[in-house]
């Protein structure tokens, strides 16, 4: 598991073990939600790759709940006059009650706490409905990625996955992760950008030949040219990166 | 030398030292997006990468190979022994 300033990213394997179970015992996916750690609320971003089969959607917010342990593990559970099973199930379900077989040291979020309203700055997850339609998506095997409200530009940065950190700086905005972190543009070459930042630090931003994804790489050294910082990504100088053909 | 997403390919004549012929012919898969850098035909080698020289793969394929990717454009490839650096950045690898 992967412990970030973000929270914490449930990696595939866990993920697909634990929620997979649900999904097929439940034919229910939540569509938005939140969790709350000890570091506070969290939203909770489930990435699914569209190539798997789908499972039926169907979804009733009042009635679920979801639960994350401080160790990534999940647990499900629900109001009253849910009919739905869970692998749960063998538990005692009341009003606002959540049972957990082998789970421990969990937080589950309060009913109190799921009817506070969204802020006007967080970020609507209702994408279920529509269908996969956001490229950003298929990118990803299903894994669960919590992110802090109110994210920042300098957060995101530290996010060690490029890919993860790809989604979240398109989710922010990358003017505005630029705008947070003081960027100065040093150069620019087509979609690619040499920045740095008001820390002294070194990003270079470049645009993915087949998918046209951009992405933020933190680089080393003295660079002038987006091009060095490139050809720094694997190695070498800037005249020894010759590549022919890019893909 | 030619790149496949965070793959750069370049032409060599030797084979690293300590390299191990691998049975799957996926020459680098990520554990997030689930896509794999894969060769139709001949051979992927791996050791163990070292600060300083990343390169951390090599293929040796015949001729009519092809480097496949579900995302990235097939790149046909000459015969021949190649060494494999994989993008990184200060934190480490891109892709893991």
């Amino acid at each position: 598991m992967l412990q970030t300033n973000l929270g914490i990213i449930i990696p595939p394997i866990k993920f697909e073990k634990e929620m997979k179970k649900l999904i097929k015992n439940r034919h229910l996916v939540p569509d938005e939600f939140w969790v709350r750690t000890d570091g506070g609320m969290y939203e909770v971003i489930w990435f699914m790759d569209r190539q798997k089969p789908s499972v039926e959607q169907s979804y009733d917010f009042d009635e679920e709940r979801l639960g994350l342990t401080k160790d990534g593990q999940i647990i499900w559970g629900w109001d009253s006059g849910c009919s739905c099973p869970s692998p749960w199930s063998a538990g005692d379900y009341g009003d606002n009650n959540y049972t957990v077989k082998d789970w421990k040291e969990f937080v589950v979020a309060t009913e109190e706490e799921m009817k506070k309203p969204v802020p006007e700055n967080s970020w609507d997850m209702s994408w279920f409905d529509k269908g996969w339609d956001d490229e950003c998506y298929s990118n990803l095997n299903d894994f669960l990625l919590l992110i802090k409200k109110n994210l920042k530009g300098k957060e995101v940065l530290e996010v060690k996955n490029a890919e993860v950190r790809r989604y979240l700086i398109k989710r922010i905005g990358y003017e505005t992760i630029k705008d947070d972190v003081e960027a100065e543009t040093l150069h620019v070459d087509g979609h690619n950008e040499l920045l740095r930042f008001n820390s002294g630090e070194l990003y270079v931003k470049v645009r993915d030949h087949s998918t046209s994804r951009e992405y933020l790489l933190y680089v080393e050294g003295n660079h002038e040219t987006c091009r060095s910082a490139i050809a720094w990504t694997f190695g070498l100088s800037e005249a020894d990166y010759q590549p022919k053909m890019e893909t | 030398m030619f790149r496949q997403g965070d793959l750069l390919f370049i032409a060599t004549a030797n084979l690293g030292d300590g390299c191990i012929k691998q049975n799957s012919k996926v020459v680098l898969g990520s554990s997030i997006t689930g896509h794999d850098h894969k060769i139709t035909k001949g051979d992927v080698y791996t050791h163990e990468p070292t600060w300083g020289d990343n390169a951390n793969f090599y293929v040796d394929v015949p001729e009519g190979t092809e480097l496949v990717h579900p995302e990235h454009g097939t790149i046909p490839m000459s015969e021949g022994l190649y060494k494999v650096i994989r993008q990184r950045e200060v934190n480490g690898y891109v892709t893991d």
